[in-house]
């Protein structure tokens, strides 16, 4: 009897531990703007991108041609691609009162246009932006991005 | 005479293969030079080069920055050794540039490779990267109008900015007065207007007191923002409530000195 408990303890610990799907709350930002087709790859599944959508942590959004897309995010931070790009949120924390701070994200191809939020001003180390051959950190401002594949 | 003609005819027969053979014997080589480009194919290491094209004494194009792509084929010259290229001679890379703010501030964004880093600190700074282990290229100032037109896609779709409305309080209080309240309505409407679906409600104190008082105090002061916002309707699932105490002043100041524009909140509508 007490296996037999053990084991349903064990269980429910195990369902516990596995992740759950996406709730909106765990949101970190919103799309804005949107020109001709975007999708978003998240979780395996490719989303087709709508105004107002929530944007989350490891979203890949990727830009048709023609096509554009720009999201605010929780900091205030504003991110804008333009066509035939693909960007991913690797990581975006922003919890200023647990001093918990993280904004990296990648550029594979494309073109985008980095507007700096509060994130940048709180923790300017925390903001990074890679791109195929290197990163980029910033001193609170606004930047231009493109990255040619070829 | 057709007697002649059948003796000249046998002659004809019988010496002519000898006559050949003798030939093929003295006479020089038949050079061929399948291209055009001056060198003979048994000594040209590029055949096929397009007429016209000038070549070395191997029959080789010239390829300037040697990416083995030769110059007449290459739209991206000047490649840095050992970037591997396609077949234009162009190598993928990323091209940073610095933008100012819409009131001329100049921020500096740092771009780092294995090799090293660069600094942009100049409006339309640029720099660009063409390999993880090469050093960022030496910056140099870009036409404005030029990044314009190259990034007008991913400029124009930038969102507009955030609305940022800042509410102040009395000296150690959390309570809103009445002229906050007015400027409460006035948030409603921007919230409204714009379709808001996320609102950042942040609390901040002056630099009287000790710390702890001061984050609690700010933590006071961003919830009676937020439970005004929300007894006038709006969801409070939109609102993200942070508070910081005396950190992040407004106008900065010694520590105790009593500056009623750092006694704020500030509400952010996205």
């Amino acid at each position: 009897m007490r296996s037999f408990i053990k084991t349903i303890c064990l269980m429910v610990f195990v369902m516990n531990l596995a992740p759950g799907p996406i709730q909106a709350d765990d949101s970190i930002g919103t799309v804005k703007k949107l020109n001709g087709t975007a999708t978003c790859l998240r979780e395996k599944a490719e989303i087709k991108v709508k105004l107002g959508d929530p944007v989350f942590m490891k979203d890949v959004l990727k830009t048709d041609n023609p096509g554009s897309l720009g999201i605010t995010l929780k900091d205030n931070t504003m991110i804008s691609i333009g066509p035939n790009t693909v960007y991913t949120i690797d990581e975006f924390v922003f919890k200023p009162s647990e001093q918990k701070l993280a904004f990296v994200s990648k550029i594979s191809k494309g073109t985008l246009h980095f507007v700096s939020g509060t994130l940048i001003k709180l923790a300017p180390d925390a903001v990074k932006v890679k791109t195929p051959e290197g990163t980029i950190g910033f001193r609170g401002t606004r930047c231009l991005i493109r990255v040619e594949d070829n | 005479m057709r007697k002649t003609i059948s003796i000249l005819l046998i002659s004809a027969a019988v010496f002519l293969p000898f006559v050949l053979l003798s030939c093929a014997h003295t006479s020089t080589p038949v050079i061929v030079d399948s291209d055009g480009d001056g060198v003979p194919d048994n000594l040209d290491k590029c055949p096929g080069t397009p007429p016209g094209v000038k070549v070395d004494q191997d029959g080789c194009p010239p390829d300037t920055d040697r990416d083995g792509v030769p110059d007449y084929l290459d739209k991206c010259p000047g490649t840095p050794p050992g970037v591997k290229v396609d077949k234009d001679g162009c190598s993928p890379s990323s091209r940073i540039v610095l933008v100012p703010e819409p009131d001329g501030h100049v921020g500096e964004i740092f771009v780092t490779t294995a090799a090293g880093m660069q600094t942009l600190n100049k409006p339309w700074e640029s720099t660009e990267l063409v390999s993880p282990d090469l050093l960022p290229s030496i910056p140099k100032i870009l036409d404005e109008q030029e990044v314009r037109h190259i990034f007008k896609d991913a400029l124009e779709a930038q969102p507009n900015p955030s609305a940022v409305h800042i509410i102040y309080f009395r000296r150690g209080s959390a309570a809103l007065t009445s002229d906050s309240m007015q400027r409460i309505q006035e948030i409603l409407k921007v919230i409204h207007s714009r379709k808001s679906d996320h609102i950042m409600v942040l609390g901040y104190t002056d630099t009287v007191g000790p710390d702890e008082y001061n984050r609690r105090l700010s933590q006071r002061r961003a919830r009676s923002v937020t439970d005004a916002l929300v007894s006038k309707g709006v969801d409070r699932a939109i609102i993200e409530m942070e508070y910081y105490g005396k950190e992040k002043l407004l106008v900065p100041t010694p520590d105790g000195v009593d500056e009623p524009r750092n006694r704020r909140v500030e509400i952010i509508i996205r």
